[in-house]
C-alpha cells in the first residue's frame, strides 16, 4: 500500500525556528573553519537573493 | 611569481612546525592543566598569570620572521571591530587572544541586539581599555522552551573593567556588549566548551524580547543538511537515518528530521510519527506531530 508523500511545504513547521550553528555572531571563536564557511556564504546568498 | 614547489615546500615546514608546538612544552603544560575534573578552577588558574601566552606562541613569531611564508598553525577571525586568534583548543577548553579596535567600536553605530552565546567563558583582560560591560540577564532555557512563551530579557548593572581583571560570564543566562573602551581592549578569552547549552539566543536591546535561537550543536546543524540532501538526493536506504535522527536530543532536529521523512516516504515514517505526537518530550514537537498526523489520516481517509 503506496499511500502518499506529503510535500515538505505542507508540513508544518515548529514554532520555535531554530538555526544553524554559526547563524548568530558572538564574541567566541568557535566551529571550524570550513562549516563558517560554509554557513559564510549561505548568509552572503541569502542577502543577496532573500526571495530566491 | 613564486613557483608552486616554493610554496609546497614552505607549506611543509608549516605543517612541521605546527607539529612541534603542539609538541611543546607550553602546550602540553596547558592540556594537563585542563585534564582535571575542576576545569573551572584550572582556567582561573592558567588565566592568573599570561606569562605563558609569549613562551607559546615565542617559536612562531621567530619562524614568521625567518620565512614570510610560514602560516601559524591558528584559526583567526577578523571582523570590523576585532581580530582573534585561538591559541590553544581541545575538546574541553578554547582560549582566544583577542584585540578590539576602541576606534571601531567608537563609530559603529549603537547595537540593536545582544546574544546570550550558551558558552561559559572566563575572560582575563590584559588591556581593558577603560571599557565597560553592558550585561542583560535571559531566562534558562529548559528542554521545552518556547519562543512563543519566552519572558523578555533584562538589564543587569554595568560592569567596570580593569587592567588585569578575570571576568567571569555565564553566558548561558548572560548576555554583554563592551562599550566605551578609550583604548584597545586587549583579552585572553576562556570557553569552557563541556558548559556549553545547546542554543544561543539573540534579544532585542530596546525591547527585550526574544529575536532568534540557534543551536551550537555544530552535529546537530550538520545532521539536518545532510537529512535534507539525502531527501533531494532521492537516496535508496536512508530511512534508518531518518529514524534514527527522530530520536536525537536536539528537539528542532526530531522534527526536521520527520518532516524529511515524511516527505520522502509518508508510509513508512508514519508509526513514528504517531510515536512523537504521544510522546515526544518537547510540547510544540508533539503539537506538530498531532497536527501532521491529522493531515494525513485525512488524506488516508480521502
Amino acid at each position: 500500500m503506496d499511500i502518499f508523500n506529503l510535500d515538505i511545504n505542507q508540513i508544518v513547521d515548529l514554532g520555535t525556528q531554530i538555526g544553524t550553528s554559526g547563524a548568530i555572531r558572538t564574541l567566541e571563536l568557535v566551529g571550524d573553519d570550513v562549516f563558517d564557511y560554509i554557513i559564510g556564504v549561505a548568509i552572503l546568498i541569502y542577502e543577496i537573493y532573500p526571495n530566491g | 611569481m613564486v613557483e608552486r614547489s616554493a610554496l609546497d615546500a614552505a607549506a611543509a615546514r608549516s605543517f612541521a612546525a605546527a607539529a612541534r608546538f603542539r609538541a611543546s612544552e607550553p602546550y602540553r603544560a596547558l592540556e594537563a592543566a585542563f585534564s582535571v575534573p575542576a576545569v573551572e578552577d584550572a582556567v582561573v588558574a592558567v588565566l592568573a598569570d599570561t606569562g605563558w601566552v609569549g613562551a607559546l606562541i615565542a617559536p612562531l613569531v621567530a619562524a614568521l620572521s625567518d620565512d614570510p611564508w610560514f602560516e601559524p598553525p591558528f584559526r583567526v577571525a577578523r571582523d570590523g571591530l576585532r581580530i582573534g586568534t585561538v591559541v590553544f583548543e581541545n575538546p574541553v577548553v578554547s582560549i582566544a587572544a583577542t584585540v578590539l579596535s576602541a576606534d571601531a567600536l567608537a563609530v559603529l553605530p549603537p547595537p540593536q541586539t545582544v546574544v546570550v552565546p550558551g558558552r561559559l567563558t572566563l575572560t582575563r583582560y590584559v588591556r581593558a581599555g577603560e571599557a565597560r560591560l553592558r550585561l542583560w540577564d535571559a531566562e534558562p532555557m529548559g528542554p521545552d522552551f518556547s519562543a512563543a512563551t519566552a519572558r523578555p530579557c533584562s538589564a543587569a548593572p554595568d560592569l567596570v573593567l580593569r587592567d588585569g581583571a578575570v571576568v567571569r560570564l555565564d553566558g548561558r543566562t548572560r548576555g554583554h556588549l563592551i562599550d566605551g573602551a578609550r583604548s584597545d581592549v586587549v583579552t585572553l578569552n576562556a570557553t569552557i566548551r563541556t558548559e556549553t547549552a545547546p542554543y544561543a539566543r539573540e534579544y532585542a536591546i530596546e525591547t527585550g524580547a526574544l529575536v532568534r535561537v540557534a543551536t551550537n550543536d555544530d552535529r546537530a546543524a550538520r545532521t539536518q543538511m545532510l537529512l535534507a540532501y539525502l531527501r533531494l538526493a532521492q537516496r535508496p536506504g536512508a530511512q534508518e537515518r531518518f529514524a534514527a535522527a527522530t530520536r536525537d536530543p536536539a528537539f528542532f532536529l526530531r522534527w526536521g528530521a520527520m518532516r524529511e521523512w515524511l516527505a520522502i516516504d509518508t508510509r513508512a515514517a508514519l508509526p513514528r510519527l504517531r510515536e512523537m505526537a504521544e510522546a515526544d518530550p518537547n510540547a510544540e514537537v508533539r503539537a506538530a506531530a498531532t497536527a501532521t498526523l491529522a493531515l494525513v489520516e485525512e488524506r488516508i481517509a480521502a
